[in-house]
């Protein structure tokens, strides 16, 4: 209140004069965002035109107007439904299992006794976030392996036979998300275990008074208390449902489970940086991105009809 | 007042901090003041992606640098891409117009694309040496190099081969008591026996491995099939893909009942060449049928854990129908200069020098004679005495691989890796009459590609179909009983659009 007064009778000059280092600092980042984020996004106009990929900057505006062709071609492309229902799939599963995960582990580790158990615990499922998909998926492979690996040697110790699990569609989305899960649960419980920080332990005590226990503690404090955070996540989550794992998946993969994993991300990527179809993967992308921000819109209005707050 | 000094004072300090980077990334590109003659190599084929090593030695790599230089005035600079990320790497360069000027590509995809230079002018002006060290009798390598207009697009690398072949343990046959394998149904018996026996030990023998769906069906299709496998001709004069053809599905059900046996390891189909290297070396695979090098460049390590280890290429197998292999046709993949290259005069003389005579070729492949490599024998044939360097050299400046050089010479080494190499090249490799060929062989290199992918936009997706289904047949995902079903699905997918725009180019190219 006491700034909006202040601000109200001074001019846009006088405020970036008065609040020149503050300006500064935003400087860098706002720079980065023109650059990276808001003048590539003109190269969307590709996705309208034919554009020779290596005829540069120039063929932008020179190359002719196709209109939707690209977009129809995409449409009528024979996997399309296929690789939208892999996309929706995989990231509704990882969203599904994945999601909740970091919000338990927090959760549970708010409930750990002892200081120095909570640190290694944490500090231990922090650890994969700092690997990079290339290892992981090397660590997967050499684990699931059907020769020497261990999970099989476990099989067969067992009297089975070898599974090759990476090959087989009945597996595969399973261990995307459990490797997804493995990998990012630890790093994602930090957020929820700072807003479980941030509340106020009179609460808690006032609680025990009245005869909580620790579950009911959990259910009417902790939780609501935590709720914006986590509404707030499950917005961005929302966000992000078309990004199912590029990265994790093309590692992955194979022809055999194909049908269960092709995502659009793998497509462009096979379509446009391989195929050199640069136009029509552009196009792919930003019907990707139309697809999310439409995604976004709807979780940030439900999440305020439920009397949440949204992120705008 | 401190204290708004010192907030000040980091303020600024971070701003710099956020910033510096921009500007060193804006100066990264290096500046063009001086007024050398410079030509970029983009080293995406041969010895760099076959070493071991990252790089050669810098004082190697110096003194390469600077002898080229001294013989022809040009400064070359080299690009050596990550292993598993050669096309990305170059199609970003290519894209984002950076320092490029030869690099190694297949000309029907980049020619279309307006990725590549026009070399006649280049070749009549300045390439001469290249002109006259290819072979009249690979003269269709040009054709393939070429547009319908008479254009040439880029510098032909190989001309047809035999390449692939399945390798076998016969250590493991001696042991065993076998003898090699001249028929499917011998080498299936081999297979049966190394599952059984176990000649690797705790269960982990491999009878069988490859590394791709393409290098399986190379390896075997063609003994089941009156065609090899690859495009055939119809009655109709049709272009038809394999798997339309009657006796495919035959192969399919061999290949379904070696994996369901275990004879054909689980893993194959899209086996990453370090796992199948990995495997290999570790002792576990009895077969394997892929192209060559993938196998010859393990011998070494394998031969370090198991000094008696042998692999022999089993190539007069046959099968129901005869010949079990499929040859590889032209190359349309050459040695190319980037449209967009600032200096494709001297891309052009750099390359035309080294092929001057053989010592410049091979000093500039395998480094210099003396250290790297010394004449056993030096007139044609050459022989070669690999020499144990300290400093190695792993060929970045390379310019151009060239079969016609590469039969100009033998190579006489203690290293396995290179000694199997060296006879499967030799002795086989040339021999087309050991293989068979597709319907549309010396035909397919001259297809338009600009022309297919307008009337088949969607080939991507028929690739897809071909390569899962195939897959998931013989890996028992899908029974065989549906194969009818998956004919029906590539004609749903354009399979008709494809047969008449490869029939329309077949058509085109043979004048009919």
């Amino acid at each position: 209140m006491y700034i909006k007064k202040r601000q109200s009778g001074v001019s846009l000059k006088g405020r970036l004069v008065h609040y020149k280092m503050h300006y500064l600092l935003m400087l860098p980042g706002i720079v980065f965002f023109i650059i990276f984020r808001y003048i590539p996004i003109y190269g969307i106009i590709i996705a309208f035109k034919d554009v020779m990929p290596f005829d540069g900057l120039r063929a932008m505006l020179t190359a002719p107007f196709v209109g939707f062709k690209h977009f129809i071609t995409f449409f009528n492309s024979y996997y399309f439904w296929n690789i939208l229902g892999n996309t929706l799939s995989i990231s509704g599963l990882k969203l599904l299992f994945g999601f909740p995960a970091p919000i338990i582990l927090a959760l549970l580790l708010n409930e750990v006794r002892s200081a120095r158990f909570k640190k290694v615990t944490q500090t231990i499922s922090y650890l994969p976030h700092f690997l990079s998909w290339v290892v992981v998926a090397g660590l997967f492979t050499v684990i699931l392996s059907t020769s020497g690996g261990m999970i099989n040697e476990i099989v067969k110790a067992f009297g089975g036979n070898p599974i090759y699990f990476l090959g087989d569609p009945k597996y595969f989305r399973s261990l995307l998300v459990i490797s997804e899960v493995w990998k990012s649960m630890g790093w994602g419980s930090i957020i929820y275990l700072a807003a479980l920080s941030g509340i106020n332990p009179e609460l808690y005590e006032a609680a025990i008074v009245d005869g909580a226990g620790r579950w009911k503690q959990m259910i009417h404090i902790t939780l609501p208390a935590m709720s914006y955070v986590v509404i707030l996540m499950f917005i961005f989550a929302i966000g992000n449902l078309l990004q199912a794992g590029f990265e994790q998946i093309l590692l992955l993969y194979s022809p055999s489970v194909y049908g269960v994993s092709d995502i659009i991300d793998t497509y462009v990527y096979r379509e446009g940086l391989i195929g050199l179809k640069y136009s029509y993967t552009t196009a792919i992308g930003l019907f990707k991105s139309i697809m999310a921000m439409i995604l976004i819109i709807s979780a940030n209005y439900s999440a305020k009809r439920m009397g949440k707050e949204g992120i705008w | 007042m401190n204290s708004q000094i010192m907030k000040r004072i980091s303020a600024i300090f971070i701003v710099l901090l956020l910033t510096v980077p921009f500007v060193f990334a804006q100066g990264a590109s290096e500046a063009k003041t001086e007024e050398q003659r410079v030509v970029w190599r983009f080293a995406n084929t041969g010895g760099p992606q076959a070493a071991t090593e990252p790089s050669s030695d810098p004082e190697v790599y110096q003194m390469m640098q600077d002898w080229i230089l001294e013989e022809t005035g040009i400064l070359v600079k080299t690009i050596v891409p990550p292993k598993d990320q050669i096309t990305e790497k170059l199609n970003l360069l290519l894209a984002s117009k950076s320092d490029l000027d030869i690099f190694d590509a297949n000309v029907k995809v980049y020619q279309p694309k307006g990725a590549l230079y026009p070399l006649n002018d280049l070749l009549d002006e300045y390439g001469q040496n290249i002109l006259k060290q290819w072979p009249d009798q690979w003269e269709s390598s040009w054709r393939a190099m070429s547009t319908a207009d008479g254009t040439i697009w880029g510098i032909p690398s190989l001309p047809a081969l035999f390449p692939y072949s399945v390798f076998i343990r016969s250590d493991w046959l001696k042991d065993l008591g076998l003898d090699e394998p001249t028929n499917l149904n011998e080498f299936e018996a081999v297979l049966k026996a190394f599952k059984e026996q176990d000649p690797a030990g705790n269960g982990e023998t491999i009878p069988l491995t490859t590394m791709s769906l393409a290098y399986l069906g190379n390896s075997f299709a063609a003994g089941f099939m009156d065609i090899a496998y690859g495009n055939w001709i119809d009655e109709n004069g049709q272009v038809m893909p394999v798997e339309v053809h009657p006796q495919f599905k035959d192969y399919i059900a061999k290949m379904a009942d070696w994996y369901a046996k275990g004879y054909l390891y689980e893993e194959s189909i899209g086996l990453s060449r370090d796992r199948h290297g990995e495997l290999v070396q570790q002792n576990k695979v009895g077969a394997s049928a892929v192209w060559y090098t993938r196998l010859t460049q393990n011998m070494t390590n394998l031969k370090l854990n198991i000094p008696e280890a042998e692999f022999t290429p089993l190539v007069n197998m046959t099968g129901p129908e005869g010949k079990i292999y499929t040859n590889r046709d032209v190359f349309t993949s050459a040695v190319c200069i980037a449209k967009n290259s600032q200096n494709p005069e001297d891309a052009m003389r750099f390359i035309n020098w080294s092929q001057q005579d053989f010592n410049t070729y091979y000093s500039v492949n395998n480094g210099f004679e003396g250290t790297h490599w010394e004449y056993v024998k030096d007139s044609e044939p050459f022989i070669i005495q690999k020499l144990e360097a300290d400093k190695k050299y792993i060929g970045e400046f390379q310019p151009h691989l060239s079969f016609a050089f590469t039969v100009k010479a033998s190579s006489i080494t203690e290293d396995p890796s290179a000694l199997l190499a060296t006879e499967f090249l030799q002795k086989y490799i040339p021999q087309l009459d050991l293989g068979k060929k597709a319907g549309d062989f010396g035909v397919a290199p001259l297809y338009s590609s600009e022309s297919i992918q307008a009337a088949v936009p969607n080939e991507g997706d028929i690739n897809r179909l071909r390569e899962e289904e195939v897959t998931k047949f013989i890996m028992g995902i899908r029974p065989l009983s549906e194969y009818g079903d998956f004919i029906d699905d590539m004609y749903d997918a354009g399979l008709q659009k494809w047969i008449d725009a490869y029939t329309a180019e077949y058509n085109r190219v043979t004048g009919k």
